[in-house]
C-alpha cells in the first residue's frame, strides 16, 4: 500500500502548487537613492526598452525632492491600458506638459500628463524611432514608409503630428531607416542610417522643408548615419555608426549644409549641454572612452566625463544635467536583464546608482 | 487540500477515501514504460511478419515508451502533445495547430535532444530546432524517450552524441494469416476550422515483402479567440480583452511511402520515403497594440532513407543506413508596419553510417559504429559541414543482476563557409550505464549513469550575418543520474490473469551544461554575438508510476502520474544579477496525470497536465514572473467491428475548463477546443 501514499503524495504536491491566480498587472517598485537636490531640476523620466516581442517597455521615474526611485510607474499609473507601454521603447522627450514616449514595435507614440504620467492619447505611426517638436508640431521618424517599387527598397518617413489633436497632419519619405532628427524653424535634417541593408546602407542626411514638407536635399556625410543634435551655433553634429568594426565609427559636424569636419572619434551616443557634446565611444578594441567636446573649437578636452574608474558593461543611454553639469549614464549591461542607471558629478565620480529596467535607454529631465 | 483533511478520520473512511482517489487515479492501458505484453492492446495488435531483432530481456537504460493502444487512445494531435505525458521535458509551445513546438530535455536546451524517424536522425544544421508539431500521430506506433541513450548498443555512432534522444517509429505492417491487404482512412475535424484527413495503405507484395503508403492533410485557420485579463493589486478589473489569434493558419501535406522486405529469421532492408509541405503564417507575440502579425513560412521538408541490417555466424551483426534530406524553407514578412524581408534557405543532408555488433558471448557483446554526414545551407547563406562519428561501445550482462553499457565517441566536424578559415573540431565523450537487480525474486532495479555530450554550434551559432562567431567551441553537457525502479504485474480477482501491472521509478539527476552558447552583446556597435559563455547547473528529480488494472467484466482502469521537480540555476558569474537564478521556461515543477478506464473497446480517456511557475527571462523578478498553467483533456474513443472491417471514433475536449495560459510570453494558447475523429480499417 506505501505506493498508494506516494501518488497521493505526488498529487497532492500537484494541487497544492497548482495554484494559478488572476494576473495581476505589474506592480511599481519604489527604492530609494541618495540624491542631493540643488534645485536644478525636479525629476528624471527613463524609458526601457525591454527586449524585443517581450512587451517590457517600461518608464521609471526619478524624484530628486525625495530621492525615490520608481520602476514601471506607467503601468501603475494606467492600470486600464491593454498590455501596457508596449514593445521596445526607443525614445523619450518632454514637450510642453506632455512626456512623449516613441514606442517602437507597439507602432505608437504615446503621450502622457508630464506630472502624473497618466495616458493622455496616443498617435499610431508604423515603426517610429524618434521625435521632435517645433511650434505645436512633434515630427517623428519612421523606419517604414510608403511601399516602393522594389519592396526590398522600402524608405523611411517623417511624420508631422499635432500636439493638439494628436493627428497626423502630413508626411514626407525620407532615407532608408530614418533615426535621430533636429527641427528648425525651416528645416527638419534627418539621419538616414539604412541599418537594415548592411552593407548598403545609407549615407545621408535629408533636408525637408519643414513647411512645405517636402524633401529638398540630401547630405551625404558617411554610412550608418544615427544620432543627430544641434549645438548653439547652428552645427549639426551627427554620429556614424560605421560596419560593424570593419569601419569604425565616427563623428562628422555639418555647418551650412556642409561637412566641415570629422573627428576620429569612436562615437555610440552623444548629448548636447551649452558648449560642451559629452559622448562616450567603444574602439575596435573595446576600450570604452568617456570625453567632452568643445563644440565651438571642435577639441576633446583632456579630461574624461568618468575619472574614479567606474566601469560599465554596455554604456548606453546618456543625458548632462544642463544646470549642474551631473552625467547620466545607463548600463544596459547584457540586454537581457535589468539595467543600471548610474549619475557622475562634474568632477567625473560616482554620485549614485540604481537599478532600472531591461535595456535602460532614454532620459528627460522634469524642469523645476 | 481535501486530501490531507480527510486523513483525521477513522479507519473505514479512511480507506474509502484513499480507494475513491486511487482508482479515480488509476485507469488506463498504454504501457507506458517497459509493460509487460499488455493483454487488452494485444487484442488490437496483429502480429508483425518476422521479427528480426532478438528480444531484449530488460533494457539497462528503460525507456518512456508511448505505444499501440495508448498512442491512439490518448488525445495528441501530435508527437510534441504526447510528449507531454513523459518526465523530465519541457516542451516550447507557441500555440495552436502552426505553431512551433520544441522538445527540451532535463533543462539542457532543445539542441542536446536527438529526435529519429525510424531509426535515423532528423537534422536541422541551421538552427539545431526539430519542429515535432510537424510529426502527426497518425501514422506512428511508438514513441520512445531515453534519458543518455539507447539501451542497445547496436546503434548509429551518432545516437551516441546526444543527452537525450527521441524516437519515433512509424506503423510496421501488420498481415494475419493470408491477408494480402489492409487500408486505413481517418478524417478529424475541430475548433479553428482543423481539418485532417490521412490515409493508409499496406500491401503483401510476397510472403515476406510489403509496401505501405500513407498520405495525411493537414489544415487550420488557427482563429482561436484568447484573452488577456489583469487585475489591480485591490483587486478590480484593469483590462480584460478578448481577440481573435490572427495569421495562425496552416495548411500541411505529408506523404509518405515504404517497402520492407524480412528475406530471412535475421536479415531484413527498408526503403522509406517522405515528403513534408506546408505554408503557415507565423502569428507573433501578442504586445501592446499589435493584434496581428504579417509573417509567412513556407516549409519543405523531403527525405529518402534506406537501411539493411542481418546477423553472420550467429553472432557479427551488421546494419547500414542511408539517407538524403532536403529541406526548404521559405520566409516573408508582409507586414505593412515593417520592413520587407523576404529570405530562403535550402538545406541538404547526407548521411551514413555502419554499426556492427559481435556477441563475443552470450553475455558480453561488443559494438562499432562509424558514421559520416554532409550538410550544407544555400541562398541566404552559404555554409557546409562534414560530420563524422566513431563509437566504440560495449555491453555486459552478469547474470541478469548486473547489466553494463560503456561506450565512447569520436565526433570529428570539418566546417566550411566563404571569408571564414575552414573549421576542424573534434572530441572524444565517454558514458557509462548500469542497472542493478539485487534478486530475481521481484523486479526491483538501482541504474545510474554518467555521460558527457556535445552540442555543435549550428551554421546560425557560426555564420549569421554579423552575430554568428566562428570560433565558438561546442557546448558541453554532463549528467550524473540515478534511479529506482520497481516493477509488479499482478492479477485482479476476476480480472484477466497476469494483465494487471505496476510500476513505480524515481531518478535524481545532477546535469552541468558548460560553454553554453549564448547570444551576447560584443559592445561594438550594439550588435549581439555568439559567445561560449554561460554555465547551467541542473539539479531534478523524476518520478512516475504507472498502475494497469484489467478489472472483472472486461473493464479496464490505467493512471501515468509523472512529476518532474527541476532547479536550473545560472552560474556564470557572480556578479550578473541572475547569478544562480532559474534559467528561462524552466518551472520548479511540473507533472502530468492520466487516467483511461475502458471497457472492451470504448474507453473515456482524462488528463491533466500541469507547469509551475517559472521566469521568462534569466532575472527572476516579478516582471519577469510567469504563472503556472494547467489544462484538463478529455476524450472518448470507440471500435467496433464489422466482419473484416474495424470503425473507430473519437471525441475529444481539450483545456476543458477554457484556462487562459501562455507557454511562451505573449503567445496566448487555444482555450476550450474540440476534436472528433472518424476512421475506417479494413
Amino acid at each position: 500500500m506505501y505506493f498508494r501514499y506516494c501518488i497521493l503524495i505526488v498529487f497532492s504536491v500537484l494541487c497544492l502548487t497548482a495554484c494559478r491566480t488572476d494576473e495581476v498587472i505589474y506592480p511599481s517598485e519604489v527604492e530609494s537613492v541618495a540624491v542631493t537636490d540643488d534645485g536644478s531640476a525636479m525629476g528624471l523620466y527613463l524609458l526601457n526598452e525591454g527586449n524585443m516581442g517581450s512587451n517590457k517597455a517600461t518608464i521609471d521615474y526619478l524624484s530628486f525632492g525625495d530621492g525615490t526611485y520608481t520602476r514601471n510607474l506607467y503601468g501603475e499609473r494606467n492600470p486600464q491600458v491593454v498590455k501596457e507601454l508596449g514593445d521596445v521603447g526607443n525614445d523619450l522627450q518632454i514637450y510642453g506638459n506632455r512626456l512623449y514616449a516613441v514606442i517602437n514595435c507597439s507602432h505608437k507614440v504615446e503621450v502622457m500628463d508630464l506630472h502624473s504620467c497618466k495616458r493622455i492619447g496616443q498617435v499610431d505611426i508604423p515603426n517610429c524611432r524618434y521625435i521632435q517638436f517645433y511650434e505645436d508640431k512633434a515630427y517623428v521618424s519612421a523606419y517604414v514608409g510608403p511601399v516602393g517599387i522594389d519592396p526590398n527598397a522600402q524608405q523611411g518617413a517623417v511624420y508631422e503630428v499635432d500636439t493638439a489633436t494628436l493627428r497626423i497632419d502630413r508626411k514626407v519619405t525620407v532615407g532608408y531607416q530614418p533615426e535621430q532628427l533636429v527641427v528648425t524653424k525651416d528645416y527638419i535634417y534627418v539621419a538616414n542610417s539604412g541599418g537594415y541593408r548592411a552593407p548598403d546602407y545609407d549615407s545621408t542626411v535629408s533636408v525637408i522643408n519643414r513647411l512645405s514638407m517636402k524633401q529638398v536635399r540630401k547630405l551625404p556625410v558617411a554610412i550608418n548615419l544615427s544620432q543627430l543634435h544641434q549645438d548653439r551655433y547652428g552645427q549639426l553634429w551627427v554620429v556614424s555608426r560605421g560596419d560593424n568594426g570593419r569601419e569604425p565609427a565616427k563623428l562628422f559636424v555639418l555647418k551650412d549644409e556642409q561637412v566641415i569636419d570629422t573627428l576620429d572619434i569612436q562615437c555610440r551616443n552623444i548629448c548636447m549641454a551649452g558648449d560642451s557634446l559629452y559622448y562616450f565611444g567603444m574602439a575596435l578594441s573595446g576600450e570604452k572612452t568617456y570625453g567632452i567636446i568643445n563644440v565651438r573649437t571642435h577639441e576633446v578636452l583632456p579630461m574624461e566625463w568618468i575619472t574614479d574608474g567606474t566601469e560599465l558593461q554596455v554604456p548606453y543611454g546618456l543625458l548632462v544635467n544642463p544646470i549642474n553639469k551631473d552625467v547620466y549614464v545607463t548600463d544596459a549591461k547584457n540586454y537581457v536583464s535589468s539595467g543600471l542607471l548610474l549619475c557622475f558629478s562634474a568632477k567625473g565620480e560616482l554620485r549614485w546608482k540604481v537599478r532600472t529596467g531591461d535595456i535602460p535607454a532614454c532620459m528627460c529631465l522634469v524642469a523645476r | 487540500m481535501f486530501i490531507f483533511l480527510s486523513f483525521g478520520k477513522d479507519n473505514m473512511n479512511n480507506r474509502f477515501i484513499i480507494g475513491c482517489i486511487f482508482s479515480m487515479l488509476s485507469v488506463g492501458a498504454w504501457a507506458f514504460t517497459e509493460s509487460e505484453a499488455d493483454s487488452i492492446a494485444a487484442q488490437y495488435e496483429m502480429q508483425e511478419v518476422t521479427v528480426a531483432a532478438r528480444v531484449q530481456e530488460k533494457d539497462v537504460i528503460t525507456p518512456q515508451r508511448l505505444s499501440g493502444t495508448a498512442l491512439r487512445e490518448l488525445a495528441a494531435l501530435n508527437v510534441a502533445d504526447a510528449i507531454r505525458y513523459f518526465s523530465g521535458v519541457q516542451i516550447k509551445d507557441y500555440g495552436g495547430v502552426g505553431g512551433i513546438k520544441t522538445i527540451n530535455i532535463r533543462s539542457m536546451g532543445s539542441s542536446h535532444v536527438g529526435v529519429y524517424y525510424n531509426g535515423i536522425q532528423l537534422g536541422n544544421a541551421q538552427n539545431g530546432q526539430v519542429d515535432l508539431g510537424k510529426f502527426s500521430l497518425d501514422n506512428l506506433e511508438e514513441i520512445d524517450l531515453y534519458h543518455g541513450q539507447k539501451s542497445d548498443i547496436f546503434q548509429s555512432a551518432r545516437e551516441f552524441g546526444y543527452a537525450g534522444n527521441i524516437y519515433l517509429t512509424t506503423r510496421r505492417p501488420h498481415f494475419k494469416g493470408d491477408e494480402k491487404f489492409h487500408l486505413r482512412a481517418q478524417v478529424r475535424a475541430g475548433s479553428f476550422a482543423l481539418l485532417n484527413p490521412s490515409m493508409a495503405m499496406d500491401v503483401r507484395l510476397t510472403e515476406n515483402m510489403s509496401a505501405s503508403m500513407s498520405a495525411e492533410l493537414v489544415s487550420s485557420n488557427g482563429k482561436y479567440p484568447f484573452r488577456y485579463k489583469r487585475v489591480t493589486p485591490s483587486g478590480d478589473v484593469a483590462f480584460d480583452t478578448t481577440a481573435i489569434r490572427q495569421n495562425g493558419d496552416v495548411n500541411a501535406v505529408r506523404v509518405e511511402g515504404g517497402l520492407s522486405h524480412y528475406y530471412s529469421n535475421t536479415g531484413f532492408w527498408k526503403f522509406h520515403l517522405y515528403h513534408y509541405n506546408s505554408e503557415r503564417g507565423v502569428p507573433g507575440a501578442i504586445v501592446n497594440n499589435v493584434w496581428r502579425n504579417g509573417e509567412r513560412l513556407w516549409d519543405r521538408n523531403s527525405f529518402v532513407q534506406a537501411s539493411w541490417q542481418d546477423e553472420f555466424f550467429s553472432c557479427w551483426s551488421v546494419k547500414i543506413n542511408a539517407k538524403y534530406a532536403n529541406d526548404y524553407t521559405h520566409y516573408i514578412n508582409n507586414d505593412e508596419k515593417l520592413l520587407h524581408v523576404e529570405n530562403e534557405y535550402l538545406q541538404q543532408e547526407a548521411y551514413f553510417t555502419w554499426a556492427n555488433k559481435v556477441a563475443l558471448f552470450p553475455w558480453w557483446d561488443l559494438a562499432l559504429a562509424y558514421d559520416f554526414q554532409w550538410n550544407s545551407l544555400n541562398k541566404y547563406a552559404d555554409a557546409q559541414r562534414i560530420s563524422q562519428w566513431l563509437s566504440l561501445a560495449t555491453a555486459f550482462n552478469v547474470q541478469n543482476y548486473l547489466r553494463i553499457q560503456a561506450s565512447v565517441l569520436g565526433t570529428f566536424i570539418n566546417d566550411k563557409a566563404p571569408d571564414t578559415d575552414d573549421r576542424f573540431d573534434y572530441r572524444f565523450t565517454p558514458a557509462v550505464f548500469i542497472s542493478y537487480r539485487p534478486t530475481q525474486l521481484f523486479d526491483l532495479r538501482l541504474n545510474a549513469f554518467y555521460k558527457h555530450s556535445y552540442r555543435y554550434p549550428t551554421f546560425n551559432d557560426l555564420y549569421y550575418t554579423d552575430m554568428g562567431n566562428a570560433t565558438l567551441k561546442p557546448e558541453l553537457a554532463k549528467q550524473h543520474n540515478a534511479g529506482i525502479s520497481y516493477d509488479l504485474p499482478f492479477t485482479v480477482q476476476g480480472g484477466t490473469k497476469h494483465a494487471s501491472h505496476f510500476a513505480i521509478g524515481v531518478d535524481g539527476y545532477y546535469n552541468k551544461v558548460e560553454n553554453k552558447i549564448v547570444a551576447y552583446p560584443k559592445g561594438q556597435q550594439f550588435r549581439w554575438t555568439m559567445l561560449n559563455l554561460g554555465m547551467v547547473d541542473i539539479r531534478g528529480v523524476d518520478a512516475h508510476a504507472d498502475v494497469d488494472l484489467a478489472l472483472p467484466q472486461d473493464f479496464r482502469l490505467a493512471t501515468k502520474l509523472q512529476y518532474t521537480w527541476q532547479k536550473a540555476i545560472d552560474i556564470t558569474n557572480p556578479d550578473d544579477t541572475y547569478y544562480r537564478h532559474q534559467i528561462p521556461y524552466i518551472p520548479w515543477h511540473s507533472g502530468s496525470v492520466a487516467v483511461i478506464f475502458g471497457w472492451r473497446e470504448y474507453a473515456l480517456n482524462y488528463s491533466f497536465i500541469y507547469v509551475g511557475e517559472r521566469y521568462s527571462q534569466q532575472e527572476n523578478t516579478v516582471y519577469n514572473h510567469v504563472q503556472p498553467w494547467y489544462t484538463h483533456d478529455l476524450s472518448v474513443t470507440g471500435r467496433w467491428q464489422v466482419r473484416r472491417v474495424e470503425l473507430h471514433a473519437c471525441l475529444e475536449i481539450n483545456n476543458l475548463l477554457g484556462q487562459d495560459y501562455e507557454v511562451i510570453l505573449n503567445y496566448p494558447m487555444p482555450k476550450q477546443n474540440f476534436r472528433c475523429t472518424f476512421g475506417i480499417a479494413y
